[in-house]
């Protein structure tokens, strides 16, 4: 079947299957259903301060695992869903830094600075809109970028890289984002160091299960989802209990939302060259594993804060400008559909909300996330190529509900801020805690996560950034088992990381990236 | 071949003396939920067949299933944590008849041994082929020597160490030696001869659509009889190999399961793989379902574990 | 002596973990060494992936002392007490959960096992052990508030018996802990 045909599934996969109800004599898709109910989450979740998208992803994963369960079509319901939270969450995540001056992620923190100004001046509503635009915008065009990027780019993978070349890719990618995450270059090999370390307990080619000092428990390997929702939930949760000690009773921030009529559409010739140039360096940030949403809206906003400047218009940055919300939401918004390009054509996570897509995909099965996801069957249809399609369908869905009803959403959540963190992080720490259990069904799974949770504590509290933990966690197997393959297929070549033109290439990069960044940043 | 179809036999003598079981087996009902390990990754069609059956179960025989996944090591991870289980009914386990057998002989440490399980009843068996995309032009497997004596580097996709035994005595009776590529499950080796980063490679049933297709080609059957899909396929024992890779999927339970509850679980699997949803899904993937039991199951698998040694000897 | 900045401390620490990992854990548990000769061909062992993780972590340390952040922060022992205080409170909730609902469960004929997915058995351990875990982290986490015991306990009732009945009611597959364990 050719391309189009694949196409054509992959729609009628997210419009047609399995109807969840009837609406007007028609049956409304589940798939539909979940990015729905995954965008109004995800917009929640994002208000409220001390939650944020990737937290929402891990409780959901394993409910949605057990209402779904693990056959193939389980895939789109369960993905959608997650995107519904990662892109209400782009959007949600601006609420609480407008309305009361209280970014609950780092992305967000430029948004306050002209969005607070805003709301203080009483026009919150108006800087609610622009935000929304800004960031359905950048969102938008990235998923745009997206589709036609990753498949393209998964079949020059294909097409030009053996065993060799894939292995000195992968080892690029670690290097890459070791050096760029984070404040230092020690810091990040040291948290992928761990997370490779905790990757090769038990997981070995040999009958005996390495590296376990005999713990009969250990001899299953660590639980993906013990190590990533540990290193990144629980720890995060421990040190927001600890610092909430210090804090105090939480001020409870005056609602200043004025209730005057606004239009939009007046202000958008001196908006959208912000939106656009924040969507251009947001997309390309995002299609880099690893850099991540905070430094594509700190891009964003500083480009734009340049050439405003230039311009003498008034409000200045930081003192309310609409220019700023635009420049720092369509920047990080921009971020997350470009990182799936890395996702589904490389099978490599490049943020925190990438990683439990990741985990998604290996939990349900049945989509291995990399290059043959895109290879065109001969003949006959190829399943995952279809899901792949049926994938950006859905982001597409989300999109149209972003546009249509986004805003509408964004206003209604300002009330999220006020629920007190005190309560809602140990109820996020049992329900993550009784997620895993449910997963793995044995106590010591709880106990190896909330160790995990202790590791990714420490890693807070010394500086280390746990995201390179992470994706080195999920892609050590990979590495070692694309290495020994590599190395058995040429016959036991010790030099094949440096064998042809591209792998040489890809292993020279990876040592240049790791020794410029060293001496970048002094 | 006599395998399979004693098999069969087996199980329809079984299925129809049904009435002629024990009244004890009949009566029998698990005390509290049953815990199905399976032993294989979420997903694949091992899973997917051993939760269809646990399904079948709770819908025919009303008793409570919960499937869990222990994964790794070929299948002794998930055997290691039945063994201590109670051997009351209430924890079965699937894996492949190769980890009783060659894993568990190979993996001394693990301390496994057929005689520490009570075997239940195979649910299918293996299709066992050798593929190649067919652009490369290959029909049988005899050509891919040709290629091999002819000077040509060949990259043998296997997805288990006895496997990469075989491949080896297969490469070793012809005078060749391969590139042997170990890679976990057997959907990764499938993938890597459609990617290109394998020239031929063992699949165990999941090559069927593209064989048909006409976009792989079964070269060989691995096993002891001719593949299903392509019954010319050669056997290995026209390329001078005494071995085969034959296997089945079974259900085992810890040693000492009470005769009653033996046969009340065998043969409610059995039913639930020749009826029902998981039979049309067993079809489909595995060729159609295959029920050992008893004694005959027992049998099967000390002859594999003792078979094992003579495998790992030729491929010293 | 001129005190160590904290990531000359970290660097430290982690260069011997690192050596530790290389030069003695490594060597004692894997099996197969850095390459192994099977069948005639040299293949990778398992001793080579963890390797170079240890190679990765002794880099880390080398680059993290010779260039420390002197801004980087620093661990303070109210947040080693911070740790040992949710040490304590996990061990607590989780010994409850784990082993209040066998315990009740032996006093009756047949023991807890087969008792492990009806009601009320199965909510024993869990809700009891959720409600400690989440009244003692809330309470730890507002110490200035005073907040009153039983107003905790509830919220940690509250919490815990929504949770498990959100798993338990939709889905009959799953168990709830401790009762896989058994």
């Amino acid at each position: 079947m050719d391309i189009w045909g694949h196409i054509q599934l992959g729609v009628q996969a997210v419009f047609f299957a399995n109807p969840a109800f009837e609406l007007f004599g028609l049956g409304v898709s589940i798939v539909l259903v979940m990015v729905a109910a995954g965008f109004v989450l995800g917009i929640v979740v994002g208000a409220t301060p001390g939650l944020a998208g990737p937290i929402a992803m891990a409780i959901s994963l394993p409910i949605l695992i057990s209402v779904f369960g693990y056959s193939v079509d389980a895939l789109l319901p369960v993905l959608g869903f997650l995107i519904g939270i990662m892109k209400g969450a782009t959007v949600g995540g601006a609420v609480p830094a407008i309305l009361f001056n209280t970014p609950g992620t780092p992305d967000a923190y430029m948004t306050a600075l002209d969005g607070f100004p805003m709301s203080r001046r009483g026009e919150a509503k108006r800087a609610l809109k622009i935000a929304h635009l800004s960031s359905a915008s950048g969102d938008t065009f990235s998923d745009v970028v997206l589709v036609l990027c990753a498949p393209f780019l998964a079949i020059l993978v294909e097409r030009y890289l053996d065993l060799p070349e894939k292995a000195a890719l992968l080892l690029l990618s670690l290097a890459f984002i070791a050096s760029v995450i984070g404040g230092s270059v020690g810091k990040g090999l040291i948290s992928m160091g761990l997370g490779l370390l905790a990757a090769m307990i038990a997981t070995g080619e040999d009958f005996y299960p390495r590296l376990t000092m005999g713990a009969p428990g250990l001899s299953g390997g660590i639980p993906l989802a013990a190590a990533i929702l540990g290193v990144l939930i629980i720890g995060e949760v421990f040190k927001s209990l600890e610092e909430l000690r210090s804090e105090g009773p939480q001020k409870v921030a005056r609602d200043t939302q004025s209730r005057q009529k606004h239009r939009l559409w007046p202000e958008l010739p001196r908006l959208w060259p912000h939106i656009l140039r924040s969507s251009i360096v947001g997309t390309a940030i995002g299609a880099l594993p690893g850099v991540g949403s905070t430094l594509a809206a700190t891009l964003g906003y500083t480009m734009a804060s340049r050439s405003h400047a230039k311009t003498g218009r008034t409000p200045a940055f930081g003192q309310g400008a609409p220019e700023g919300i635009a420049a720092t939401e369509a920047a990080n918004s921009s971020v997350s559909g470009a990182n799936l390009i890395p996702v589904l054509s490389l099978g490599i996570p490049g943020n925190a909300a990438a990683v439990f897509l990741i985990l998604a995909m290996e939990s349900i099965g049945g989509f291995t996330p990399g290059p043959s996801v895109f290879a065109l069957p001969a003949s006959g249809t190829n399943p995952e190529l279809v899901i792949a399609f049926g994938l950006f369908t859905a982001m597409f869905c989300a999109n149209a509900l972003n546009w249509t009803l986004g805003g509408l959403f964004m206003r209604q959540v300002g009330i999220m801020s006020r629920v007190p963190k005190a309560i809602l992080l140990p109820v996020v720490l049992l329900l993550t805690l009784t997620a895993i259990y449910v997963q793995e069904g044995k106590m010591l799974a709880v106990w190896i996560t909330l160790a995990f949770g202790l590791l990714g504590y420490l890693m807070r509290r010394t500086g280390i950034s746990p995201l390179p933990f992470v994706i080195a966690f999920i892609l050590a197997g990979k590495l070692e088992a694309t290495a020994r393959q590599a190395f058995a297929a040429t016959g036991s070549d010790p030099w094949l990381l440096f064998s042809s033109p591209i792998a040489f290439t890809f292993t020279s990069l990876a040592i240049f990236v790791v020794f410029w960044n060293l001496r970048g940043r002094k | 071949m006599q395998n399979y179809l004693k098999g069969a036999l087996a199980a329809l003598t079984l299925s129809l003396g049904l009435t002629a079981a024990p009244a004890t087996a009949e009566s029998w009902a698990p005390e509290g939920p049953i815990k199905m390990i399976i032993a294989f990754n979420a997903g694949g069609g091992a899973d997917t067949h051993a939760r269809l059956v646990a399904e079948d179960l709770q819908t025919t025989m009303g008793w409570d299933v919960i499937p869990e996944q222990i994964t790794g090591k070929g299948g002794l991870n998930a055997l290691v944590a039945l063994r201590d289980m109670p051997a009351d009914g209430t924890a079965i386990a699937l894996v492949v008849t190769e980890s009783l057998g060659y894993n568990a002989r190979a993996a001394k440490s693990a301390g496994i041994t057929p005689t520490d399980f009570t075997p239940l009843t195979t649910t299918a068996g293996f299709q066992m082929g050798i593929i190649a995309k067919a652009d490369r032009g290959w029909t049988t497997f005899g050509d891919v020597l040709g290629a091999a004596k002819a000077g040509e580097d060949i990259r043998f996709g296997v997805m288990s160490p006895k496997l990469a035994d075989l491949a080896y005595v297969i490469g070793a009776a012809n005078d060749v030696a391969f590139n042997i590529i170990e890679v976990k499950g057997g959907r990764a080796t499938l993938d890597g001869v459609i990617a290109g980063d394998m020239d031929v490679s063992f699949v165990a049933g999941a090559q069927g659509k593209a064989v048909a297709s006409g976009a792989l080609v079964n070269l060989a059957s691995a096993m002891s009889e001719p593949l299903k899909q392509t019954p010319d396929a050669p056997l290995l024992a026209a390329y001078n190999v005494p071995f085969n890779a034959n296997g089945h999927f079974a259900f085992v339970a810890p040693k000492g399961l009470p005769e009653a509850a033996r046969t009340a679980l065998s043969e409610a699997i059995a039913k639930a793989t020749a009826s029902g949803k998981a039979s049309g899904m067993i079809k489909k993937a595995f060729g159609g379902n295959v029920n050992i039991m008893g004694a005959d199951l027992q049998s099967l698998l000390e002859r594999d574990y003792d078979a094992a040694g003579a495998l790992m000897e030729a491929a010293q | 002596m001129q005190k160590l900045s904290s990531d000359r401390w970290l660097g430290l620490l982690v260069f011997a973990f690192a050596l530790v990992l290389l030069f003695v854990w490594i060597p004692l548990d894997t099996e197969t060494g850095l390459l192994e000769k099977l069948r005639r061909r040299v293949l990778i062992g398992d001793a080579l992936g963890p390797t170079v993780a240890g190679c990765v972590l002794l880099l880390g340390a080398v680059l993290t002392w010779l260039r420390p952040d002197p801004c980087a922060p620093r661990l303070r022992p109210e947040n080693l007490r911070w740790i040992a205080a949710l040490t304590l409170v996990f061990a607590l909730s989780l010994a409850l959960m784990r082993h209040l609902g066998p315990l009740v469960g032996s006093l009756t004929d047949t023991g807890y096992r087969p008792l492990r997915n009806t009601l009320p058995w199965k909510y024993i351990g869990y809700i009891t052990g959720g409600t400690l875990m989440v009244a003692a982290l809330s309470g730890m986490a507002q110490p200035a508030q005073k907040r009153r015991l039983w107003a905790l306990l509830l919220t940690g009732f509250c919490a815990a018996t929504l949770i498990a009945l959100a798993y338990d009611l939709p889905f009959e597959d799953l168990l709830l802990p401790p009762n896989g364990d058994l």
